[in-house]
This record gives structure tokens, sequence and C-alpha cells, in this order.
């Protein structure tokens, strides 16, 4: 990890301070469940919460030394004491197996005679059997074991398990926070740090992670095309072709934040945006099509959303959208 | 870091240890062994996070001092083809474990023996020494009823519960118990109970073979250690409370039988041929001078068998899972058995007639 992408962020703080606390008050919880939209490091603080757990000399403000022996492990991901799971291929469940042999893990007693933490991340990819398989584990787990599950979606996870945590919320931080941090990580490219913000709902990892793809770029030439599809010079499934390499999850969510901009802009002309540095392109889009018709669309985006999960064929679905693109004549 | 010794000296170290390294690793590091070489030894430390090898080697040519990690099973496979006796140098340089043997040259990748999730020296609440033949003996006889894999994690090991003078072993997988409690001295003057998880217990029954001599006990909250000769291996151990075993034992009633151990395993064996295939159930009719068996199976097969025991009381009717009678008799070695009943729906006590502290309890089935 780069610098800055490991430890603790600068809107961790009042989440960090609360669990040091209750750590130094010896009242931890067993079970924490982290949620809060993709993009806020939470996984990133629940490591470093974890491996604060595990020094054996944390510093006054509760962080980690990365000097000891246990942080040199951390740092190595051999620490005996921390497990993670996570799907075992991008975009698949979480199995059964994998909690069965977490749980077989976590009631062995610990490594170093201290805490046993266990991350399970994404939460909401544990399969429906996975997650039954760890209540009685959630409930009860042995002394001194920490769960932490981590989800961006909590409504994924079965209320059995939820209700088994306690929970802690992420949220975005202020937007003067999130892009000093960000203009930090872009440095040469720090004036994009506005556009990718608001690109990523104000989540700043999310955003640099947009800046890494170049996701601006992927904006202005899929924005370019889709002028051009409502004026008439673009065939939608000649488009269909040239955007199918790209993240139709990626496409969908541009888009979503278009027309929802396009309806902000029939309300009233001078309506803040998410995207204000397309405001002239967004007008003449607005203006050119009925409001029912953009809310009908924005039902199919979400709609689309939800059927990304699904093994379903991604071209078509994309013809479908361009097809049906509400400024085009 | 730098030695020099024998390719056999080298292997016996390795093969002992390669047992504990897994073949599905989810940490690189752990399919590696860490050497390190002390002013006059070399340990050889292998580790699965549950089970941790350590085999100490007396080194009689000088060596470099230092420690690395080094890919178990590579350095195994490239030893054990070594021609027997041929002189073997290991040593790191640049970060590569480099074996040289007459005219080879085998550079090894390595990693930092930092990162190595070794066990630091423990502060063991309890030390002690017990023969080794004894301790197998008390593992061989109690391990086989231990639960698999069951929910109740607690089961998936052996209890080792020390009492003034006494070390009692016992196992249960909620179906049948079987115990053991042998003579120890130990310096505890508290009651103290460790459950040594199922893997431990066979890697420390691996490591007891065919060796005389005593084995140190030490024993952690966490962990317990076992010291064989040059062999130290410690287990983790299990994060719960075990059942209270003492309630399992039936109450010692009237029904006392008495019976040649291979004669009543024989027909066991043969009539449980015919039993339901899933839960080998064998109906068994105590009478006067004699047992009956009685075994059936869907398809209406059945078998039945007399044979001739010393009992006196009023006949009673139980019925067992023989697989669990079985396992018992096979880990008795006397020659006569007795059997306590209390009635058809109450478990039965098994044991040698001669006391050796070993106890077998099994559950009945309701026919």
């Amino acid at each position: 990890m780069s610098e800055g992408l490991s430890g603790l962020l600068p809107w961790h703080s009042a989440q960090w301070d609360a669990l040091v606390a209750r750590r130094h008050a010896a009242a931890l919880p067993h079970a924490l469940l982290l949620s809060g939209p993709e993009g806020l490091g939470k996984k990133q603080f629940a490591r470093a919460f974890s491996q604060a757990l595990l020094c054996a000399a944390p510093g006054a403000d509760g962080q980690a030394c990365q000097r000891c022996p246990a942080c040199v492990m951390f740092n190595a991901d051999t620490h005996p004491d921390y497990q993670r799971i996570a799907p075992k291929e991008e975009g698949k469940a979480i199995g059964i197996d994998q909690v069965r042999e977490l749980i077989a893990w976590i009631v062995l007693k610990s490594h170093a005679a201290g805490y046993k933490i266990a991350l399970v991340a994404p939460a909401g990819r544990m399969t429906m059997e996975a997650a039954n398989a760890l209540l009685k584990t959630l409930e009860e787990p042995p002394d001194h074991s920490l769960l932490m599950l981590i989800t961006d979606r909590p409504a994924l996870l079965p209320a059995t398990v939820r209700s088994r945590c306690q929970k802690m919320t992420f949220t975005a931080p202020g937007h003067d926070m999130a892009a000093a941090w960000l203009r930090r990580q872009l440095g040469d490219d720090a004036q994009s740090a506005g556009p990718l913000l608001a690109l990523a709902g104000g989540a700043p990892l999310r955003a640099l992670r947009y800046a890494r793809e170049g996701v601006l770029d992927q904006r202005a030439r899929l924005f370019n095309d889709m002028l051009r599809l409502a004026r008439g010079e673009a065939d939608p499934v000649a488009l269909a072709a040239v955007w199918d390499d790209f993240d139709l999850r990626q496409i969908v969510h541009m888009l979503s934040n278009w027309v929802a901009d396009m309806v902000r802009l029939q309300t009233a002309a001078q309506a803040p945006l998410t995207n204000p540095d397309l405001r002239t392109g967004l007008a003449a889009l607005a203006g050119a099509c009925p409001g029912k018709r953009l809310y009908a669309y924005l039902d199919q985006l979400s709609e689309t959303a939800r059927l990304l999960d699904k093994p379903l064929n991604a071209r078509l679905l994309l013809e479908d959208l361009l097809i049906a693109w509400p400024a085009a004549r | 870091m730098k030695l020099i010794l024998t390719r056999d000296i080298l292997l016996r170290p390795l093969q002992l240890v390669s047992g504990v390294v897994e073949r599905k690793q989810t940490l690189p590091i752990l399919s590696n062994i860490l050497v390190a070489v002390e002013k006059d030894n070399m340990t050889v430390t292998a580790t699965d996070l549950e089970v941790e090898l350590i085999v100490t080697v007396p080194l009689d040519k000088p060596s470099e001092t230092g420690k690395a990690t080094l890919p178990a099973r590579k350095l195994l496979d490239i030893c054990r083809a070594l021609p027997d006796g041929a002189a073997v140098e290991l040593s790191v340089e640049k970060e590569r474990g480099v074996l040289r043997s007459g005219k080879g040259r085998f550079a090894l990748a390595t990693l930092p023996a930092a990162e190595f999730p070794a066990l630091e020296q423990l502060q063991p609440e309890a030390e002690f020494t017990v023969p080794q033949a004894q301790l197998r003996r008390q593992l061989e006889r109690t391990q086989f009823a231990m639960a698999q894999q069951d929910v109740r994690y607690y089961l998936n090991g052996m209890l080792i519960e020390l009492k003034p003078e006494r070390m009692i072993t016992v196992a249960t997988d909620g179906h049948r118990m079987a115990l053991c409690d042998t003579q120890a001295r130990h310096p505890c003057k508290q009651d103290k109970q460790v459950i040594l998880p199922r893997k431990g217990v066979l890697e420390l029954q691996r490591v007891l073979q065919e060796q005389e001599g005593e084995v140190t006990v030490q024993i952690t909250g966490n962990h317990a250690r076992f010291v064989v000769g040059a062999v130290t291996l410690t287990s983790k151990l299990i994060d719960g409370r075990f059942p209270d075993y003492q309630r399992v034992l039936p109450r010692m009633d009237d029904k006392v039988i008495e019976a040649a151990r291979e004669p009543l395993r024989q027909a066991l064996v043969r009539t449980s041929v015919l039993s339901n295939e899933k839960f080998r159930s064998v109906h068994m009719q105590f009478k006067p001078g004699e047992l009956h068996l009685h075994t059936h199976n869907p398809e209406q097969e059945e078998a039945e068998e007399d044979i001739a025991i010393d009992y006196q009381g009023e006949p009673i009717e139980v019925g067992f899972n023989a697989n669990y009678l079985l396992d018992a008799l096979n880990a008795i070695s006397q020659e006569k058995v007795r059997i306590y009943l209390t009635d058809s729906n109450s478990s039965a006590q098994i044991e040698g007639v001669e006391t050796d502290g070993c106890k077998y309890v099994v559950m009945p089935m309701r026919l």
C-alpha cells in the first residue's frame, strides 16, 4: 500500500477514539458490524484497529507501534491471531467452508495470549448457509475474540446476523476534509479532486480509485457519446459495441447521476448539481425530453443495477439502456 | 547463517516436522520452516498455527549463527535425493538459502525469519514429567472417542485433567466416553483442566511412537508443550469448558456382568455385519449365565448368537451401537471385562476386571 493508504484516515478519528476508549475500559464488544458506503476505508480502519489490539506497545493515541514483533508479523500478514475471510474469487460468495474454518480457528486459544481478531469482508457476500453457520459463534464467541463484519450494504445481511453485532456506522467526511486528503494523494493532478469526489458520492478512497482508473476521461467520452446519441449522430447498438469493455456498473452509475441532474435542472435552472462541470450539456439534454421519461429511465437504471449481479449478457443490458436514452430524438 | 553437517543429520528433523507443514497453505510462510543456528545447535521449526514442532540438532562442526525460513517441501526433497552420508553446507546469501553438496548447488527462496509466527518462550503454569510409554498408552486408550468437527467444539479434542498426584485424560463425542486415570507427579496443588485439540493429540501420538524415556509436559493458559528428546511439540488449547464427565459415569448398581473379552468382541463383530448399516444397533439380552445378541437390518436379514457370561441378576435388555462397544473392547487389553448396567435406558460402563484406571461409557439406543 502506498503512503496514506495504510493506517488511520483523518475521517476515522471519531470511530477510532470511541473504540480505543472502550478498549481502555475493557468493554470492547465481541462482534462489530462496520457499515457505510464503499470507499471510506472501513477495511483499513478494521485492519488498523486489529493491529493496534495485537501490538505489544501501542502509542498514546492507541495506534500500533509498527516496530514490535507482533507488528512485524501483522504487516507481513502472518500474525497468527488475525484472520480475514473474503470471497476466494472476485465477485464470488463467502462459502460455508470458509466460515467453518474460521470457527475452528477462533475456538482455539490465542497464540500470543491476547486477542483473536477475525475480519469478514464484505460480510454481505456470505451465503445464507455461511451466515447461519456463523450465528452461534457470533452470539457466544470465546473470550478475547473480536469479530468484525464489514459491509456497504447492511440490508444484505440476515437480521439474525445484524442483531448479534454492535453497529458502527461510517459516513462520508465533510467535503473540505475529503478534498484536502484527496488533493494530497493526487499530487500533480490535484484540480480533479472536486469532480472525482462528486462522482464518488464523497467517498475519498473511491474517488482515488477513480483517479487511478482514469474514470474522468471515460466520463467525458461517455458524456460526449450520449450527447451525440441525443442529436441522432450515433447509433445505440454501435455505441454499445464501443462501451462493451467498460464496467457496466460504472456506466449505470454515471448515467444515473446525469439523469438525476437533468431532473433537477427541469425543476430549477440554477439547481446545485452533482456534475456542475457538465451543466451546459445537461441543460440541453434536459430541455429536450419530458420529465416523465426521465423518471421512467431512472427506474430502468436501478433495475439494470439490480440485474448486474445476475448472470445476464451485459452487452444486451447496455444496448437496452442506450436505445431507451430519453434525450434521443 | 552457515552450517556444515551430513545429509542424514539434516534429513531427520526435516522428516519429523514435515507433518505439520500443511499442503493447502493460506499463508505462504507456513509452507516454510524456520532454521535457527545457535552456537552449538540448530533448531528446525514448523507450524500450522495450531501445532508447532521444533527439532533440536547438536552441531559439532563450527557454524555461523543466524535465522532463516526455507521452503520445507523442497528442502526435504533435495535432502532425500542426496546420497547417504553426503556432506552438506547450508548458508544464507543475499536472502537466498544456498545448499551445497558435492558439486551440487541449490539456491532456495527465503522469507524473513521475523515474520515467521513461532512461539516465544512459554511461562508454564505447570511443568512435570511422565514416562513416554505411560502417556502414549493413555492417549491410545482414550483418543478414539474424540468428536470430529462437532459444533460443540470443546468435544473436538481430549481433556487433560491434573488432580493431586493424578493425570486423567477424557474424550467423548456425546454418545460414548473414554477415560483413563493414571498416577503422575506434578506440582499442581489445584485441579487443572485443559483441552488438547484433535490435531494436537494425533501429532503427539506420532511423536511418541517407538521412543522410550520421559516426556516433559508444560502447560500454560493457552498452550500445552511436550518435550520428547530432541522434539518439542506445542499445541494450542481449545478455548472452552469440557462437560463434567463425572456426571456421565453411571451409578454402580447391582447389575454387574463379567465376560471374556475376545469371545464377546468376536461375537459382536459377526452379528453386527447384519445390523442396520447406519445405526449399527445390536440388541443385547443379559440373562443369568448367558448373553443373547440379536441384530437385524432393513433387508430383513438377521443374526443371533448366545455367549456365556458371568451374571446372576435379573434379566435385562439393552440396545447399543456395536461400533462403540467394539471400540471400547479393542482399547481394553485384559482377558476379562466387566460391564455395569442400570436399566435399559441408562448407559453402560465397561472396564477391565483388573483396575487400570481406564473406563468406557456407552449410551444405550432405544430399540
